[in-house]
C-alpha cells in the first residue's frame, strides 16, 4: 500500500505584516546591533537620555538604528512528504503572494494600528518619524506557479526562505502640557528581497 | 498720462504671464508606462500565471484603467510572432501623486501541449477601445511544455545565489544537488535555464560539501571571482559514480541586463553514452521587487 502524506497540497509565500519577529534568525553584520526585542534596560536608559529634554506637546524621539542592513531566515516550510513505497510526481499549486513589505513593532506605551493592510504608530508618532512614507507603503500581487514534482518514497519536500531587510529602530516620548504620557521603543522592519531554497531530505525512521 | 499707461501696460503684461505660467502648469505631462526588463522562461504547466509590473505617471489616463483594456497579447518587435494571453487579475495602485503602479496577471491562452515559443524581445501589446495600442518592451520570453523527466538523475537541492550586478537585486547563480540512481557513470554535459541571454557559466562549474543556502556570496562558493559579462570559453563536464551524488554551484553569464526570479532548469547529461536530461520545473525563486520597481526599466509607446 502506498501511503502519501501531503501536508500542503497548495501552499502560500505569503509575507504578513510584523511576522519577522517569528523568524527563525535574523543577523546584522555588527554584533552591536539589535532588534527592539532585544534591547537591554541599559539601552534604553541610554537612547531615553538622548529624548530628555520636556516640550510642551507632542513626541520626542531618537533614531538608534537608521535602516541598518540585515539578513534573516524564516521558518523552513514543509511542502510534501512521501512515506510510502513507490515515487509520486505530481502538479502542485503555489501562490506567490506578498501583502506587506514594511512591519512595524512597539514597546512600552507606544501602540501600533492597522488600517486593512497598512501598520502605522499611534498617536501621530508614525508622522513624527523620516520613515513614515516608506511604512505606508504597500504592495500586493499574486501570481500562480504550477510546478510538477517528483517525490521518492521515504523523501520529504521543504522550502527554506531567507531574505534581506533593512531595520530602524529607537524610542520615543510623548509629552502632553510639559508631562511625558507615553513612552517606549519603536520599530520598522522592511523586506527588501526574500529567496526561496527548496530541498529534498530522507524521511528519518 | 504716459507713467499711467506704462502702470497698465505692465500690470496688463504681469496678468498674461501669470495667466500663460498656469496655463502651462495645468497642461499633463505626457503619459509615461514602464517596466522592469525580465526573463520569464516558463515550463507550461495548465492554468499558470505570469505577472506583469508596470509603472505609470498618472493614474488620471484612460490607458491605465483596465476597463479601457480590450486585449492583450505577448509580440515581438515586429508583430510577426503573437501568444495569445489571458488577463486574469489587474490591480492599480497610486504610489504618490505622481506615480501610479499597474500589476497585470496574466495566463497563457494556449494549449499546454503547443509548441515552445521564444521572443526575445518581448513586448507587452495592450489594444484599448478607441483602437490605440501600447507596445511595451518586457524582457525575454520563453515557454516551453515536455515531460523530458530524467529517469536516472534527481535532484535534491535547488537554491539560488543572490546577487546585484548594479541595477537592482538578481540572481547571479545557482547550486544544484544532485543524486543519481543508474547503474553506470553519469556525465553532466550542460546546464540551461532556457533562456539565450542568461547563460549558465559551464567554465565555473564547481563542486562543493558545504551548506548552501541563497544569501551566500557566489565568488566564495566558485573559489574565484566571476563576472556577469565573462562568455563560456572551456565548459567543464561533471562526473558522477553509480548512486553517488554531490552539489555544484554555477554562475550566470548575463547577454543583457535583465532581472530573474522565475526559471526553470534543464539538466543535459549522459547515462551509458544515451542523452538524457533532467528538469526541475520552473519555480519563483526569489521576490526582489518587494518595495520599489528595480532593474532596468524600459518605456512603452502608444501607437
Amino acid at each position: 500500500m502506498i501511503l502519501i502524506l501531503m501536508v500542503l497540497t497548495s501552499h502560500s509565500l505569503n509575507l504578513m505584516a510584523s511576522e519577522y519577529k517569528t523568524y527563525e534568525e535574523v543577523t546584522f553584520k555588527s554584533s552591536s546591533y539589535d532588534l527592539l526585542e532585544d534591547y537591554s534596560e541599559t539601552d534604553y536608559e541610554l537612547a531615553y537620555e538622548e529624548i530628555d529634554k520636556r516640550r510642551f506637546w507632542g513626541w520626542r524621539t531618537h533614531t538608534v538604528l537608521n535602516n541598518v542592513k540585515v539578513s534573516y531566515k524564516k521558518e523552513t516550510m514543509m511542502i510534501i512528504r512521501n512515506e510510502g513505497t513507490s515515487a509520486i510526481e505530481k502538479d502542485y499549486t503555489f501562490k506567490s503572494k506578498t501583502t506587506n513589505a514594511t512591519q512595524l513593532s512597539a514597546s512600552g506605551s507606544i501602540g501600533i494600528e492597522a488600517k486593512g493592510p497598512i501598520q502605522s504608530f499611534k498617536t501621530g508618532l508614525d508622522s513624527e518619524l523620516e520613515f513614515s512614507v516608506d511604512s505606508k507603503t504597500h504592495t500586493s500581487e499574486e501570481e500562480i506557479i504550477e510546478i510538477s514534482i517528483d517525490i521518492d518514497p521515504m523523501t520529504e519536500l521543504k522550502i527554506e526562505v531567507y531574505g534581506e531587510g533593512k531595520v530602524t529602530n529607537g524610542v520615543g516620548k510623548l509629552y502632553r502640557f510639559f508631562r511625558n504620557t507615553k513612552k517606549g521603543g519603536w520599530e520598522v522592519f522592511t523586506v527588501t528581497s526574500q529567496y526561496y531554497s527548496i530541498e529534498k531530505v530522507m524521511i528519518e525512521e | 498720462m504716459k507713467p499711467l499707461i506704462l502702470t497698465f501696460t505692465l500690470i496688463a503684461f504681469f496678468a498674461f504671464s501669470l495667466l500663460s505660467l498656469s496655463m502651462l502648469k495645468s497642461d499633463p505631462p505626457p503619459l509615461r508606462m514602464r517596466t522592469p526588463q525580465m526573463l520569464r522562461s516558463i515550463h507550461h504547466t495548465e492554468g499558470e500565471t505570469f505577472t506583469v509590473r508596470v509603472e505609470a505617471n498618472t493614474m488620471h489616463s484612460l490607458y491605465v484603467h483596465e476597463d479601457f483594456m480590450v486585449k492583450h497579447e505577448l509580440t515581438n518587435q515586429t508583430g510577426t510572432m503573437t501568444l495569445p494571453i489571458i488577463l486574469k487579475d489587474y490591480e492599480l495602485k497610486s504610489a504618490n501623486s505622481e506615480s501610479a503602479h499597474i500589476t497585470l496577471n496574466y495566463q497563457l491562452a494556449i494549449e499546454a501541449s503547443s509548441e515552445a515559443f521564444y521572443i526575445n524581445p518581448a513586448y507587452l501589446s495592450i489594444e484599448y477601445e478607441d483602437s490605440t495600442r501600447l507596445k511595451l518592451p518586457i524582457g525575454e520570453f520563453s515557454y516551453h511544455f515536455d515531460n523530458a523527466w530524467g529517469s536516472t538523475l534527481d535532484y535534491t537541492l535547488s537554491t539560488p545565489i543572490k546577487g546585484d550586478y548594479g541595477y537592482g537585486p538578481t540572481i547571479t547563480g545557482h547550486c544544484v544537488g544532485v543524486k543519481s540512481s543508474s547503474a553506470f557513470p553519469i556525465e553532466l554535459t550542460g546546464i540551461s535555464l532556457r533562456s539565450k541571454t542568461i547563460l549558465p557559466n559551464m567554465d565555473y562549474l564547481s563542486e562543493t560539501n558545504k551548506s548552501i543556502h541563497p544569501l551566500m556570496d557566489l565568488n566564495t562558493l566558485l573559489k574565484r571571482p566571476f563576472n556577469a559579462k565573462n562568455p563560456s570559453v572551456s565548459p567543464k563536464h561533471l562526473s558522477l559514480k553509480p548512486g553517488e551524488s554531490t552539489t555544484f554551484c554555477i554562475p550566470f553569464t548575463y547577454k543583457d541586463n535583465l532581472g530573474v526570479v522565475r526559471y526553470p532548469i534543464e539538466i543535459a547529461y549522459l547515462d551509458n553514452q544515451r542523452e538524457k536530461r533532467l528538469l526541475i520545473d520552473d519555480f519563483p525563486y526569489a521576490r526582489t521587487h518587494m518595495k520599489t520597481y528595480e532593474g532596468v526599466m524600459k518605456d512603452g509607446v502608444l501607437e
